[in-house]
């Protein structure tokens, strides 16, 4: 049997390919640079509400899934409303543990502001004291992102302590019952470091979400490619970018190098990492895939400052069957062996039908397994 | 109909006369080895753009320069390098569309593999200050 290839590694292409690897099917997957993954903000919108068609059960089953696949994030069912590094309050389905504790924090807690790094965070939270601390290790780190100030506790074991005693005395200045801190306390085992600092401050402790650029997106990203790791020796993954593809002779190029396959996965994502393109008409590049809507418009001309959401265009998308295989005009898929998941699918907006997480995951787990009968002969008729 | 405007004017006859005349000279060249028949669209092109820079790139130097401009401006790299990670962004839309690209992808990559887009971080060094006369 010859692998099944995913093209793409972020949520959708990583759940699929996971899925797959636990069906015993083995797998290829081809991925280039991140997409929207490092954009995520830490919180899950799952749409349970416009994925109504799903049995909750199974929605239960996939999320199991996902929990055992990305333990470090320690994913907490909410839902729960959390306040951003915009002060801008999210409600969010599922969210890691960092943030989660965000929606128990006693009233009174005040927003930490860490001066010299990122923005004025304190100052938006609405309905919280505002506490300012230099970053102990970095002092003056004037424009730095909270990216790098994680990725400096990542490499400081002293870091945190000296967090904590930073912390310690400005709570002593000026007492508060908890702490609402940015997205720094590292990228990888944030939970624990959570926990460590909760204990030497005295106080509850937690993480506000991300915004674009995101440290949780980050984290996501990082924990993807540690379950992409686990899945070896079923996993083969291969970096670069598809040049070309052959659906008739199911080959394709990466580079120089020709991968053959029984099975497509396409998790190329949508217009930010080029999965759908627009040259006068929005097109999916490496098949010319039928799309829905049909949509004569370009993208860059379409998002104008006047009108910056344009929900026809951030709908349209890959047309599939319930199985996520690509269709024709006449709702016949192109190819049986051939599927589209994650944001590359038609008529869902992930952002205004907040289900961006929830369809990446779930298409992602369904068009695998069925990818899997199909190379194993078990497919339905 | 006027003889200058119809369909057989005397216009038309001569260009057609003119071009019968460059067919037949290229012809005729080309037979005897005068042409440049060893030399494709290819060569013509080059002779015309490469002085300016636009030489056609190799399947290797394009995914370089896919590499170059894929920065997502995550601000990682402000944890290990001295430049603001606002500078390697530009850098790196800038340089993935300039002749410089060359001295950056011919130079031995040195990305840190804290870069998740792989972006090779030398394309925001400073460049060395010029010697003082």
């Amino acid at each position: 049997m010859s692998a099944v290839t995913v093209i793409g590694a972020g949520l959708a292409g990583t759940v699929a390919a996971a899925r797959l690897v636990h069906l015993g099917v083995p797998v290829r997957l081809i991925h280039d640079r991140p997409g929207v993954t490092p954009m995520h903000g830490g919180g899950w919108l799952l749409g349970l509400e416009t994925l109504a068609g799903v049995p909750a059960a199974r929605m239960d089953e996939v999320l199991a899934f996902l929990e055992g696949g990305l333990p470090e994030l320690a994913l907490t069912d909410g839902p729960f409303d959390l306040l951003d590094t915009d002060g801008v309050v999210r409600e969010v389905d599922v969210a890691p543990a960092s943030h989660a504790a965000g929606a128990s924090l006693p009233p009174g807690s005040a927003a930490v502001d860490l001066l010299g790094l990122g923005h004025p965070f304190a100052e938006m939270c609405k309905g919280f004291k505002t506490l300012a601390i230099d970053w102990p290790t970095w002092p003056g780190a004037f424009g730095r992102s909270y990216a790098a100030a994680a990725q400096r506790l990542e490499d400081d074991a002293t870091g945190l302590d000296a967090l904590a005693e930073a912390l310690r005395a400005a709570l002593a200045r000026q007492p508060a019952p908890g702490l609402l801190l940015p997205p720094v306390l590292g990228l990888t085992a944030v939970e624990a470091r959570r926990a460590r600092l909760q204990a030497a401050v005295g106080v509850p402790v937690a993480e506000a979400l991300g915004t674009v650029p995101s440290t949780p997106g980050l984290r996501l990203w990082r924990a993807l490619a540690d379950w992409r790791a686990r899945l070896a020796p079923g996993l083969t993954l291969v970096e670069g970018r598809v040049t070309a593809l052959d659906l008739k002779s199911r080959s394709l190029l990466v580079g120089h190098d020709r991968h053959p396959f029984d099975a497509l996965i396409l998790a190329t994502g949508g217009p930010i990492p080029g999965g759908l393109t627009s040259a006068g008409s929005v097109t999916e590049p490496l098949l010319g895939l039928r799309i829905t809507p049909e949509l004569a418009c370009d993208w860059q001309r379409s998002v104008r400052p006047d009108r910056p959401y344009d929900a026809d265009l951030f709908r349209a998308g890959v047309a599939v069957d319930a199985a996520f295989r690509p269709t024709r005009h006449d709702g016949r898929p192109v190819d049986r062996r051939l599927f589209a998941v994650g944001d590359l699918v038609a008529g869902v907006d992930a952002v205004a039908d907040r289900c961006g997480s929830g369809l990446a995951i779930l298409s992602g787990f369904i068009a695998a397994e069925a990818a899997a009968a199909a190379v194993q002969g078990k497919e339905a008729p | 109909m006027s003889v200058l405007s119809g369909p057989w004017s005397m216009t038309r006859a001569k260009s057609f006369f003119y071009l019968a005349v460059a067919f037949w000279k290229r012809q005729i060249r080309r037979a005897v080895g005068l042409g440049r028949r060893d030399e494709g669209g290819v060569a013509r092109f080059l002779e015309n753009y490469a002085p300016e820079g636009m030489a056609p790139l190799t399947l290797q130097r394009e995914l370089g320069l896919q590499q170059l401009g894929g920065c997502i401006q995550c601000g990682l790299c402000e944890a290990v390098g001295n430049q603001p990670a606002d500078r390697v962004a530009a850098y790196s839309r800038a340089i993935a569309m300039s002749a410089d690209a060359a001295a950056v992808l011919g130079a031995a990559p040195t990305t840190p593999a804290i870069c998740p887009a792989g972006v090779p971080l030398q394309v925001a060094r400073p460049a060395p200050e010029p010697p003082t006369p």
